[in-house]
C-alpha cells in the first residue's frame, strides 16, 4: 500500500514537474523580453536580429513557430510592419502612403496580409509592389514610377486594381512585410533611423 | 519496496523536490524541441520522398493557402537524406534574378544559404553532407560550395525572385533541371 503511494506521488511529481517546465518554456517563446532580446524595431518596422535567430534552444523554438525558415540578413531581412507610423493597428480597408528613401539593395518588395498570414485576394491579382514592378512598369508617367527613378519610395496601400505603385488589399486588421534582399551596409545612408519608411494612414479612421 | 515515505520525511522530501526539478527540467526542454521537431515531421510528410525536388506551380497569390507566401518568389522544396552520402545538388541558374539554396536541419536551424551571387557561370553545384565529410570534399571538389548538416535528414529551399520583365515560364524554366543526385566518385 506504502509502495503504491510513493508511486502515486511520484507521477504526480513528474506530472506537475514537467507541465510546470512546458508552461514555462511557452511563456518565455512568447515573452516580450524575449521577443526583444531577437527583434529589432524602427518606427512602425519590426525584424529579427540575425545573430539570435538560432543562437540557442528557446531562440530555435522561437524562430520555428513564429518565422520558421529564414536566412540570414545577407540574404534577405523581413521588416514586419502591424501598425502604422502614428501607432495605429494597420487595417485592410484603409489607405496607407508608404514614403521615404529607397533602400540599398539588390531587390525589394512589399506584400500585405490578413491577420491569419494569407495575402489578400484581389481581382487585379496584385499582391506586392516591388523594385522590379516600379523598374518594370509600362507607365513611367505614374508617380510611384517617377519617384522610383528619382530615388525614393513613394507607394500607396489599400487601393484597388493595378495601377503602378498602388496595392490593393481587402477587410479586417492586416500587416506589411517589406522584403529586402542582399541589403548594402547601411540600408539607408544617412537616415536618422534604420528604416525611414514611413506609413501614413490618407483617409480618417 | 518496504520503506514508507512518511517514515522518513527529509530523505522522502529531497527525493521528491530532486524529482520535481528532473521533471521541470525535462518539461521545459522537451516543449522547446517540440516545436522545431513536429515543424519538421511536417515537412518531411509534406515533400516526401526525400532528394526530390517540388517546384511552385505557379506564381504565388491568395489561393495558394501558404501563410506569408512570398509573391514575389518562386519556391522549390525538397527534404534530403544523408544515408545513402553526400548529395549533389545542381541546376540552372537565372540570367539577372537573385536565387538562393538554403538548407534546414532536422532542428530547423538554417545550416547554410549559398545564393546566385557567390556562383560563376549559369549552372549551380553544390554539396551536402555530414560535417565529418565537410573538409574531405571540399578539397575534393574545389570550388564547389560544400554545406554540413549536423542531422541525416532536412530541409532544402530555393527561392527564385520572378522576373516581371518576361513570362512566368520563362522563369519557371530555371526550376525544372534542378536535380538532387547522390555523390558518387563518378559525378
Amino acid at each position: 500500500m506504502n509502495a503504491l503511494r510513493a508511486s502515486s506521488l511520484a507521477l504526480l511529481v513528474i506530472i506537475i514537474g514537467a507541465g510546470g517546465g512546458a508552461w514555462l518554456a511557452w511563456k518565455r517563446m512568447t515573452a516580450e523580453e524575449v521577443n526583444a532580446r531577437i527583434e529589432r524595431s524602427s518606427g512602425p518596422w519590426r525584424w529579427n536580429a540575425d545573430d539570435r535567430m538560432f543562437s540557442d534552444a528557446l531562440s530555435i523554438a522561437r524562430t520555428a513557430q513564429f518565422g520558421p525558415f529564414p536566412m540570414g540578413s545577407s540574404q534577405v531581412t523581413y521588416y514586419v510592419a502591424l501598425a502604422d507610423s502614428s501607432g495605429e493597428r494597420l487595417r485592410g480597408d484603409a489607405r496607407y502612403r508608404l514614403h521615404g528613401p529607397l533602400p540599398r539593395t539588390r531587390f525589394w518588395s512589399i506584400a500585405a496580409y490578413d491577420e491569419t498570414g494569407y495575402l489578400f485576394e484581389n481581382p487585379a491579382q496584385k499582391y506586392s509592389l516591388s523594385s522590379e514592378r516600379l523598374a518594370s512598369s509600362d507607365d513611367p508617367a505614374a508617380e510611384a514610377v517617377q519617384a522610383f527613378a528619382a530615388g525614393r519610395l513613394d507607394l500607396t496601400v489599400g487601393v484597388p486594381g493595378g495601377a503602378p505603385g498602388t496595392l490593393p488589399t481587402g477587410s479586417g486588421p492586416m500587416f506589411l512585410v517589406f522584403r529586402v534582399y542582399q541589403p548594402e551596409t547601411p540600408l539607408f545612408p544617412g537616415a536618422d533611423s534604420p528604416v525611414p519608411i514611413t506609413i501614413e494612414r490618407l483617409d480618417s479612421p | 519496496m518496504k520503506v514508507a515515505l512518511a517514515s522518513r520525511p527529509v530523505v522522502s522530501l529531497t527525493l521528491i523536490i530532486a524529482l520535481f526539478a528532473a521533471a521541470f527540467f525535462a518539461g521545459y526542454h522537451a516543449r522547446l524541441a517540440y516545436g522545431p521537431w513536429k515543424l519538421m515531421q511536417q515537412t518531411y510528410a509534406s515533400w516526401a520522398p526525400a532528394n526530390r525536388w517540388f517546384h511552385d506551380a505557379g506564381e504565388p497569390d491568395a489561393e495558394n493557402w501558404v501563410k506569408i507566401a512570398n509573391p514575389d518568389a518562386l519556391v522549390s522544396r525538397a527534404t534530403y537524406d544523408l544515408s545513402a552520402g553526400p548529395l549533389l545538388f545542381e541546376g540552372a541558374l537565372p540570367e539577372d534574378e537573385y536565387w538562393s539554396l538554403s538548407f534546414y536541419d532536422g532542428r530547423s536551424v538554417n545550416a547554410g544559404t549559398v545564393s546566385d551571387e557567390s556562383i560563376d557561370g549559369g549552372r549551380y553545384r553544390v554539396i551536402l553532407a555530414a560535417p565529418s565529410a565537410g573538409e574531405a570534399l571540399r578539397r575534393r571538389y574545389p570550388g564547389v560550395p560544400v554545406v554540413t548538416s549536423d542531422t541525416r535528414r532536412g530541409y532544402a529551399v530555393v527561392r527564385l525572385i520572378i522576373d516581371r520583365s518576361r513570362p512566368l515560364a520563362a522563369t519557371a524554366a530555371t526550376q525544372a533541371d534542378a536535380t538532387i543526385t547522390v555523390l558518387t566518385s563518378g559525378n
